[in-house]
C-alpha cells in the first residue's frame, strides 16, 4: 500500500510536479506578477506556438459563446481572462505530455466541460451567490489535478481504480483513494495549487470539491464547483475511475437555494454548450 | 465533401487521417478534424461505444433527429444517477433530469443519424 511519505518521496525522487516549458512558466509569473499588458502577454504566448493554438481554440470554445470565430490572439487572451489563462497554464501542458497514459484524456474531456458547467452556473447564479466567473471556471479546469499526479505515481492503483468506475457497488473514487491511500487527488492538487500560488479560496476548492461543507472561505464558490463536477458527470463528461452522479447533489442543490426551475435552466445549458467541447483534443 | 463511413473495428488507424470531426450518437463532439487516427484514439473511441462513426464536412447536410440515440443516452444517464435513488425516494429529482435532458437534445435536434 501507497502511503504519504512514499507517495511524495518517489514522486520527489521523480523530479516532483512536472516543470511546465519555459515559456509557459514565464506566462505564470507574468500573470501572478500583474504588470504585463495583454499585447505583450499575447507576444509572450505566441513563443509557443502550439500553446498559442490551444488558447485560440479555448477562446472559441462554447464557454464564451462568440458569434464570429477569434483569430487574434490578444482578443483571445481577453475573452478569456487572466485567471483562466493561468489554469490553463497548468493543465494543458499537463494533459498534452500525459495524453498517451489511459484515462487522462477522458480526465482532461471531464475537466474542461466541469470548467463550462462551472461558469454556467456562476453567470446565470453571480447575482445571488457573488462569485467571480472567472474564478469559477478556473476551479472547474483545475479541480482534479492531483489525479494526474496519481495516474503518474500510482499508475496501477489508477489503472484498479479504472476497472471499478462502472461499479454502482464501490465508493466514489476519492473514498477509495482515501482508503487505499490514506489521501486522495484532492490533497495532492491542492499541494500543487499552492505550488503555483493560488488564492487560498481557490485552495479550499481544490481540497473540498468532494466536501464543500468543510471549506473555510467563500464556500458558495466551493459548492458551485462541486455542482460544475456533478453537472459534467450528469451529462455524460464522466471521471475515468468513477462514472456515477453522487447524492451529494442534492444537498448542494439545497445549499445553493436552487429551485428545479433553476436547476433545469442550468442543466439545458450545460448539454447546449457541452456540444461543441471535443472529447479528443489534437 | 461526402460522409465516409468508418468501422472502427476493423480500420487499421496508422495514417488515416479524419478530414471532418467526429461527433458520436448524441452529437458529442468526440474529435476535431483535422486529425490522424492513431491507435489509441481508435481506443477511446471504441471506448466510447462508437463502433461506426461517419466522417463528414462542416458543410455537410444537417444531422437528422434519431430517438433511439436518445434513448439509449437516456438510459445512460439513468444509470449514472443510479446512486440518487435512496435519496429521491419519490425519484422526482432523477425524472426532472431525464426529461430535461431529453428536452435539450431534442431543441438542439443535435442527433446524427448513425447509431453506435
Amino acid at each position: 500500500m501507497l502511503n504519504i511519505p512514499d507517495f511524495f518521496e518517489s514522486f520527489d525522487r521523480r523530479g516532483g510536479f512536472p516543470a511546465l516549458p519555459e515559456v509557459i512558466s514565464e506566462i505564470v509569473h507574468e500573470i501572478d506578477a500583474e504588470r504585463i499588458s495583454i499585447v505583450d502577454l499575447a507576444r509572450l504566448v505566441q513563443k509557443d506556438m502550439s500553446f498559442a493554438v490551444q488558447i485560440l481554440a479555448h477562446a472559441n470554445s462554447p464557454a464564451y459563446n462568440m458569434p464570429n470565430r477569434v483569430t487574434n490572439l490578444s482578443l483571445a487572451l481577453q475573452i478569456i481572462g487572466l485567471r483562466p489563462l493561468k489554469a490553463l497554464c497548468l493543465t494543458i501542458p499537463l494533459f498534452t505530455r500525459f495524453k498517451h497514459i489511459m484515462g487522462l484524456p477522458e480526465l482532461w474531456y471531464h475537466s474542461r466541460v466541469t470548467a463550462l458547467c462551472t461558469r454556467i452556473a456562476a453567470e446565470k447564479f453571480r447575482q445571488t451567490l457573488q462569485v467571480d466567473v472567472e474564478v469559477a471556471e478556473t476551479l472547474g479546469l483545475i479541480h482534479d489535478i492531483g489525479k494526474v499526479f496519481l495516474f503518474l505515481e500510482a499508475d496501477e492503483f489508477m489503472q484498479c481504480q479504472m476497472q471499478l468506475a462502472d461499479d454502482p457497488q464501490t465508493l466514489p473514487d476519492w473514498k477509495r483513494e482515501r482508503k487505499a491511500l490514506r489521501f486522495d487527488h484532492s490533497f495532492i492538487g491542492t499541494r500543487f495549487g499552492r505550488k503555483f500560488n493560488l488564492p487560498p479560496a481557490m485552495l479550499d476548492a481544490l481540497l473540498y470539491h468532494h466536501e464543500p461543507e468543510k471549506a473555510q472561505y467563500q464556500q458558495e464558490l466551493v459548492y458551485l464547483c462541486a455542482l460544475g463536477d456533478q453537472v459534467a458527470t450528469m451529462i455524460g463528461a464522466i471521471h475515468p475511475d468513477f462514472r456515477f452522479v453522487e447524492p451529494q447533489i442534492l444537498e448542494i442543490q439545497k445549499r445553493l437555494g436552487l429551485l428545479p426551475v433553476h436547476f433545469q435552466d442550468l442543466l439545458q445549458e450545460c448539454v447546449r454548450r457541452s456540444l461543441g467541447i471535443s472529447l479528443i483534443e489534437t | 465533401m461526402k460522409c465516409v463511413a468508418v468501422s472502427l473495428e476493423t480500420l487499421d488507424p496508422e495514417g488515416v487521417e479524419i478530414v471532418s470531426d467526429v461527433t458520436d450518437s448524441l452529437g458529442r463532439l468526440l474529435a476535431k478534424a483535422p486529425c490522424v487516427l492513431e491507435p489509441n484514439l481508435k481506443k477511446l473511441l471504441l471506448a466510447r461505444g462508437v463502433r461506426y462513426v461517419y466522417i463528414r464536412s462542416c458543410a455537410d447536410t444537417p444531422r437528422s433527429f434519431d430517438n433511439e440515440a436518445l434513448e439509449k443516452e437516456l438510459e445512460l444517464l439513468k444509470k449514472r444517477l443510479i446512486l440518487l435513488a435512496p435519496h429521491d425516494r419519490e425519484g422526482d429529482f432523477v425524472k426532472m433530469v431525464v426529461e430535461t435532458v431529453r428536452g435539450a437534445y431534442q431543441k438542439e435536434e443535435v442527433l446524427p443519424e448513425h447509431r453506435d
